[in-house]
């Protein structure tokens, strides 16, 4: 009970919950869309690409300290940003995401980018020791999130991010749900079927590089599937569907960060068990009769 | 004036053709039926015609009017559609399968997407879109159920929720893939006879693949029959092989509609 209060006492734990709160709550919205588009796999290799954008960044910082170049650091949250943004536009690019071929290529593309982050971590120790020591700190601020060390400022760039895609999904809601509902009609009634999913995809895949820094990927990939997946069991329309989803978003995002705190145990996994728990609460209420 | 035309098109994969060396036109404000039996190729011919499957051999121009391809009015007025698709709006009701089913939107909702080559981005259904989807939905049989969730719906209801939408686009062109599959026999008629209204009252071209070429006999101008591969394309009594029966039972249809 004395840990539960003290984490209201400090800047740094109230920052991490409103941090946090903010991310699943945008990633929960976001992820109606991701969900309804079955394009869970094609969220799993958004969230991949930060991983690998950092271990390429810090690869070829490595390579070009050697004695051939002059030293050169890329920046890895820039190489994350610019990879996802790229992963983003390419998922995007077909026209229907649930023909088979579309599937199997996504699911490749997961298993490409998982191995080759991998590969490319483990040929840091040819390129240097420093960047290969560096490199496994960041990696794993990715996987489990480093929440206590999201800042005011922190705070303050996660609130823009989130009111910035309020804003464009504000404005261009009606174009995104048209074009995940039904592309052909979309298509048939002169819409720009691939622009706006380009557009719809590099929302999430901005939102997905940026909070995944703060929040780890697991919080950023849990929000992404499961508050929606509860939303849709519980919704009776889309509208209810978007609300439920953000509001268990959040309370999984919350609950989990609280209970990681008091209990000492990693946050990433805790608030992934917290969003299934409310999931298998959803699925036996909606079984009820 | 020729709407559409395809110029040679084969439509299928680089592997395996499903219809080869198409040479057609479907006019202005025609009836223009498609008959065949599954898998004869109906729908990929549709999607072609949407612009959704390119050809992999040949031209599918359409007819644009000014202010549709641009500022520029193309000379003769026709573009290539795999050049610029979307330059035509078309009211599609696709096959009731092919909906998704798990996005929890309400019958309303799905209507006013119809609306949505009217609107544009940044502006959103209006009174006047709200009143015109209720209408559609009130022609299709089917106005008290505007709030109700799709996929709650029987097979019947969606296909009608689904040429409501269409409706609702007020497109100069309708594309209709089997679009009463599954109703009785009466309902195909009523909505049939509302098609076949749309295309005599507002010139709408109606472009519609059925399995059955009896829904079609009384209001078609032309038909093209899909078999193995191939298409034949003539005048309705012509493709069906029947000499008075047809011509007399469309005479009554028009008659009728006259009356009413």
């Amino acid at each position: 009970m004395n840990k539960f209060l003290e984490m209201f006492q400090h800047a740094a734990t109230i920052h991490m919950l409103v941090g946090v709160g903010i991310i699943s709550g945008l990633c929960a919205y976001l992820g109606v869309f991701v969900v309804l588009r079955r394009a869970e796999l094609a969220g799993a290799v958004l969230v991949q690409m930060s991983p690998m954008g950092i271990a390429l960044a810090l690869f070829l910082s490595g390579l070009m300290t050697s004695d051939a170049f002059k030293p050169v650091r890329f920046s890895p949250p820039l190489f994350a940003l610019v990879l996802t943004m790229v992963a983003a536009v390419l998922i995007a690019l077909p026209h229907r995401e649930r023909r088979p071929r579309y599937k199997t290529t996504v699911a490749l593309a997961w298993l490409a980018v998982g191995a080759l982050a991998v590969t490319v971590l483990a040929s840091l120790a040819i390129v240097g020791a420093a960047s290969f020591v560096h490199a496994r700190a960041e990696m794993i601020y990715l996987l489990f999130g480093n929440t206590v060390t999201i800042t005011t400022g922190g705070v303050v760039g996660l609130l823009v991010l989130a009111c910035s895609m309020g804003l464009i999904h504000w404005l261009f809601y009606k174009e995104f749900l048209f074009v995940s509902f039904d592309p052909d009609m979309a298509l048939a009634l002169g819409k720009r079927v691939r622009l706006w999913n380009t557009a719809l995809f590099l929302t999430i895949g901005v939102t997905i590089a940026l909070a995944i820094r703060a929040a780890g990927a697991l919080v950023v990939f849990s929000s992404l599937v499961l508050p929606p997946a509860t939303a849709l069991l519980l919704g009776r329309n889309l509208r209810a569907a978007f609300a439920i989803s953000v509001i268990t978003g959040v309370l999984g995002g919350l609950v989990g960060i609280t209970i990681s705190y008091v209990f000492n145990l990693p946050s990433g996994p805790t608030v992934m068990v917290v969003n299934l728990a409310l999931l298998l609460v959803a699925f036996a209420a909606r079984r009820r009769p | 004036m020729d709407l559409v035309r395809f110029n040679n098109v084969t439509l299928g994969s680089k592997r395996r053709a499903i219809l080869s060396n198409l040479s057609f036109s479907i006019y202005e404000g025609e009836f223009f039926g498609i008959v065949g039996g599954g898998r004869s190729g109906k729908t990929t011919l549709l999607r072609a015609l949407l612009g959704i499957l390119k050809p992999t051999r040949g031209e599918i121009a359409v007819h644009v009017r000014a202010g549709e391809a641009g500022e520029l009015l193309p000379e003769g007025g026709y573009v290539n559609l795999a050049d610029t698709p979307g330059v035509m709006r078309f009211g599609y009701v696709p096959q009731r399968d092919s909906v998704d089913e798990v996005f929890p939107l309400t019958v309303r909702d799905i209507v006013l997407m119809g609306r949505q080559a009217e609107l544009g981005p940044l502006h959103w259904p209006t009174m006047h879109d709200r009143d015109l989807a209720e209408k559609k939905l009130a022609q299709v049989g089917i106005s008290e159920m505007a709030g109700q969730r799709y996929r709650a719906l029987s097979g019947d209801q969606k296909q009608r929720v689904l040429i409501a939408r269409a409706l609702a686009a007020e497109a100069r062109v309708m594309v209709l893939d089997e679009p009463v599959d599954g109703m009785s026999q009466e309902d195909r008629r009523a909505m049939v006879k509302l098609l076949a209204q749309m295309n005599a009252e507002k010139g709408t071209t109606v472009i519609y693949a059925t399995r059955r070429s009896d829904e079609l006999s009384a209001v078609a101008q032309r038909l093209m029959l899909l078999q193995a591969g191939s298409a034949r394309i003539g005048l309705v009594d012509e493709i069906l092989g029947d000499s008075g029966e047809t011509a007399k039972r469309r005479h009554d249809e028009t008659a009728q509609q006259t009356e009413s």
